[in-house]
């Protein structure tokens, strides 16, 4: 079974779950005690919440989905301003060193997290995180080459880099200077390693990605952009905050298949939650 | 009671969604067919840049005397033709005549080396090649974009609100078959 057809399965689970009354069956053992019944008033208040959001939640991506389909894959070449979707290999122009995985790429994305425990609760909680978002780079298809400005993008890549260190793994040398270099230890008070997790995403140069943008004049003046790039244009994120950026290496066809999945979970898993844990509520309260 | 309440709160949200889909729906064929508009657009800016050039390129030709004559005349009417054209049909096919004399007035004046080695005619030369892939990039994606207006009115639900918006099929961007005639270039001509 393919991955989106597993994911479809899951959802559908989920929400036959939900249906079929794991929230009031939850708010029925939660009567049993006052202290059970103030934890299932406020579980089932936040799922309402959780659902109502999770059901408009859903119909943006159903949008989102919707303008992807309706808009053809386009060639650099016969780009044109306004909305776009071009899909090419990242060019090998100006890459920087990926801060964690120190691998040549042309976008990166990273987050440093600690494990935080205190009494029962216990998390991690983000002490350092970055991109280069503020930094262009160039798509290329067989027909041109174009920038990519991808501040105020949503950026889909998978993890590329992840590590986890504790007390008996060091810090690789490497990140450890970085975290240096911006006034983070890596060590706690009394010189043991913190509990730590490094987690990177990044473009690799000659990567696939797909790009929907807005495609407009661009405003960059570079001093050396690479021969054979489309010169006054390039995708970046419309004047509108509402209008689409998507950044990733995934298919066009994969894209739309993750937002349709999205927007039913959205959906069908919204109005499930509103419904079940209204009905907890309503029980928990004694609303007869 | 309990039931009655869950019950109605989840169908207001079963109706909200239903709303919000059809708007979704009306929204995305609204949106196609401004897309399909803009295509064209984009298309024509590219055909006029194209004609506008052509005059150049005839008088920079016709400096040279023994210039195959047809090959202008041709070139001449087929620009004629292609500012003159209405229909989307007509425009496919005018800009296809263009295209093909263009190609010939090329072929032919590989005859004539000096004309060829000319600043002036293979600027014009690149610079109507470069759009002439343009165009046909521009056309393949107009295409796609009337295929995707086509399939999605004629798709449930969308072809329910479809028939009442009076969407119809639109045409491509192309030469009617019988009308695509290869351009016979005889090089010997001169």
């Amino acid at each position: 079974m393919s991955p989106p057809a597993l994911r479809r399965l899951g959802a559908f689970f989920f929400v036959l779950f939900l249906v079929s009354g794991g929230t009031p069956v939850f708010a029925y053992y939660s009567s049993y005690s006052s202290a059970d019944q103030g934890r299932g008033i406020l579980f089932c208040a936040a799922g309402l919440v959780g659902g109502v959001a999770a059901f408009f939640w859903g119909f943006a991506q159903l949008r989102t989905k919707r303008l992807m389909q309706d808009i053809p894959l386009s060639t650099v070449r016969a780009m044109a301003p306004g909305l776009v979707e071009i899909s090419g290999s990242a060019v090998d122009w100006c890459p920087f060193e990926g801060p964690l995985s120190g691998r040549k790429c042309v976008y990166y994305e990273y987050e440093i997290e600690q494990y935080v425990s205190s009494g029962k609760n216990c998390h991690w909680e983000t002490i350092l995180s970055g991109n280069s978002k503020t930094s262009p780079f160039f798509i290329q298809d067989e027909t041109g080459m174009v920038m990519v400005a991808p501040e105020g993008s949503k950026v889909i890549i998978p993890r590329a880099y992840q590590l986890e260190t504790g007390v008996f793994t060091e810090v690789p040398g490497r990140i450890s200077d970085f975290m240096d270099r911006r006034g983070v230890s890596c060590r706690s008070f009394f010189g043991f390693e913190k509990k730590l997790r490094f987690t990177e995403r990044h473009l690799e140069p000659v990567d696939k990605v797909f790009v929907m943008g807005t495609c407009q004049e661009s405003s960059a003046r570079l001093t050396e952009p690479p021969s054979g790039a489309t010169s006054g244009l390039c995708v970046a994120k419309g004047l509108r905050s509402s209008e689409v950026f998507i950044l990733s290496d995934e298919s066009q066809r994969e894209l739309e298949s993750s937002f349709g999945d999205h927007a039913f979970f959205g959906i069908f898993g919204g109005l499930a939650l509103i419904g079940g844990c209204l009905y907890g509520l309503l029980n928990l309260l004694g609303i007869a | 009671m309990i039931t009655a309440t869950v019950g109605t709160v989840v169908a207001f949200f079963a109706v909200l969604g239903l709303f919000l889909y059809l708007v979704t729906v009306f929204n995305g064929l609204i949106r196609l067919k401004v897309n399909i508009d803009k295509a064209w657009a984009n298309i024509d800016v590219l055909l006029k840049q194209r004609h506008d050039l052509v005059p150049n390129l005839v008088a920079v030709v016709k400096g040279y005397k023994d210039f195959e004559q047809k090959t202008l005349t041709d070139l001449t009417a087929a620009r004629t033709a292609s500012l003159g054209a209405v229909s989307l049909s007509d425009k496919a096919q005018a800009a296809e005549t263009l295209t093909g004399s263009l190609n010939r007035l090329f072929a032919v004046v590989e005859n004539y080396p000096q004309l060829k080695a000319q600043q002036n005619f293979l600027e014009l030369q690149k610079t109507l090649s470069d759009l002439e892939s343009q165009v046909a990039d521009r056309r393949s994606f107009y295409n796609d974009t009337v295929a995707a207006y086509n399939a999605r009115i004629a798709q449930f639900p969308d072809v329910l609100l479809a028939g009442g918006m009076k969407l119809t099929r639109r045409d491509l961007f192309q030469a009617a078959e019988g009308e695509k005639g290869i351009v016979q270039v005889n090089l010997a001509a001169s």
